[in-house]
């Protein structure tokens, strides 16, 4: 597993917290079917798949905390969900997958689903209509946050070939 | 002598010439003469030619000269422009807020019983599975936990957190919610709660709804007062839809309601309702 350096993780937590207000002031601006998309758990996501670095278990946590929160009203249901999902999709993906590029895409496909799904099947625990939150708003988020994965992996990748050679590793 | 001089001779010939040609000139005649017209024929086209010279030449420099005003002008009236559509909007915008405020102060001077704290809506949620807003006002302003919200229509939510200088509010059409409802046609009483698989869409549903009840839509929905949080008579929303569960039978309703919750931006929270209870 790669080690980074403070800067880096610097420039990282300032990159991730402003698409984090972002998505807090523009995600319900560009809703599809009256879904927003979740950018903070695609940026996480992505981050997660594209670097083999322990440290996106804690930004995971942070920013699903964060995201918690300013938009819900149970305390770590987003960070739970974003932990659970990026750690262990980046642990399978980068034990078995590592470098390829159309595993990682459908890796972050997953994750998108897993997402959307957990939440269905969370709120259908607790009394809503499973089904009809599931084809209202589940499968749209799915689809959308998806494209979105697909373009941040894409964009990482690039980002991350024009971060210098000394921030790579301690 | 005079007369002798080759010289003399014919300058005064040429005074005589002169002094006809003016004297005819001089006079107030109909026709051109004929000299006039042989003069005119020979000068016409010459005269012509220098004129459309000098005519395109001016033409020319004029041209660069207007053509700069001219960019100059339009870009002034862009600029004024510009100017007055950004000023039309700001006015557009203020106008919206006046009649927002003027709404809020109605609700206000309607309720008198209600102690009411404005507050302003600082951060709304872009979950898709919860409806909840923060509020410029905490504990500090006296805002604490429970204490319904509403907005110049009616009802909207509750605070479930409220912290020393911010609150979070839950709205009515979160799953979750739930407000005790009665409707004012009729006078039933019946339980609005918040629907997670319909809360993009701004609904809420009326459950225990019964046959006897003769809910029609368009029936107004108040609050009943029979539940903790909401005094009574503040209006949720109207019956939108009537439907049957499929499997059970029974009777519930789709409700919209009245305030429009993509479009809040000022709230009062009601602080002396516990109080009163």
């Amino acid at each position: 597993m790669q080690k980074t350096t403070v800067k880096y993780n610097i420039i990282k937590i300032l990159a991730f917290t402003l698409i984090f207000f972002l998505n807090q002031t523009l995600a319900n601006k560009i809703e599809l079917f009256n879904v927003a998309p979740n950018l903070i758990f695609v940026t996480v996501l992505c981050a997660s798949l594209t670097e083999n670095d322990s440290a996106n278990i804690y930004y995971a946590l942070a920013y699903g905390l964060l995201f918690d929160f300013f938009n819900s009203k149970i305390l770590f249901i987003h960070g739970i969900m974003f932990l659970l999902i990026a750690f262990v999709l980046s642990e399978i993906y980068h034990s078995f997958f590592e470098n390829m590029t159309m595993v990682k895409g459908l890796f972050a496909i997953t994750g998108c689903f897993a997402y959307s799904f957990l939440f269905a099947v969370f709120f259908g625990l607790r009394g809503a209509d499973f089904l009809r939150i599931l084809a209202n708003i589940s499968i749209v988020e799915f689809i959308y946050n998806s494209l979105f994965s697909i373009l941040g992996i894409f964009l990482y990748k690039k980002i991350l070939n024009i971060r210098p050679t000394a921030w790579r590793v301690r | 002598m005079i007369f002798r001089n080759k010289k003399y001779m014919i300058v005064l010939g040429i005074l005589i010439l002169s002094i006809v040609v003016v004297y005819f000139s001089a006079l107030d005649r109909e026709n051109t003469l004929a000299y006039d017209n042989a003069v005119g024929y020979i000068v016409e086209p010459v005269a012509k030619l220098f004129n459309s010279v000098a005519v395109g030449t001016s033409d020319f420099f004029t041209y660069f000269k207007d053509k700069k005003d001219l960019v100059n002008e339009n870009q002034k009236l862009d600029n004024k422009l510009m100017e007055l559509e950004h000023n039309n909007s700001k006015l557009k915008s203020l106008e919206i807020e006046n009649e927002r405020l003027r709404s809020l102060l109605k609700f206000k001077e309607q309720n008198p019983e209600h102690k009411l704290s404005a507050c302003t809506v600082i951060s709304k949620d872009t979950s898709n599975y919860y409806s909840t807003f923060l509020l410029d006002k905490g504990t500090n302003d006296g805002i604490e936990k429970n204490m319904p919200v509403v907005g110049a229509k009616g009802v909207i939510g509750y605070v479930v957190e409220a912290g020393a200088g911010f609150s979070k509010v839950q709205t009515v059409i979160e799953g979750g919610s739930s407000v005790g409802c009665v409707v004012t046609r009729t006078g039933n009483t019946a339980v609005c709660e918040g629907n997670t698989a319909l809360l993009k869409d701004g609904l809420m549903t009326m459950i225990y709804v019964s046959k006897e009840m003769n809910l029609v839509e368009g029936d107004i929905v108040e609050t009943s007062g029979l539940g903790e949080i909401y005094p009574a008579g503040l209006v949720i929303g109207r019956v939108k839809e009537i439907k049957t569960q499929p499997i059970t039978k029974t009777q519930y309703a789709i409700i919209q309601p009245i305030e429009n919750f993509d479009f809040i931006r000022e709230v009062f929270v009601i602080t002396n309702y516990q109080k009163i209870r």
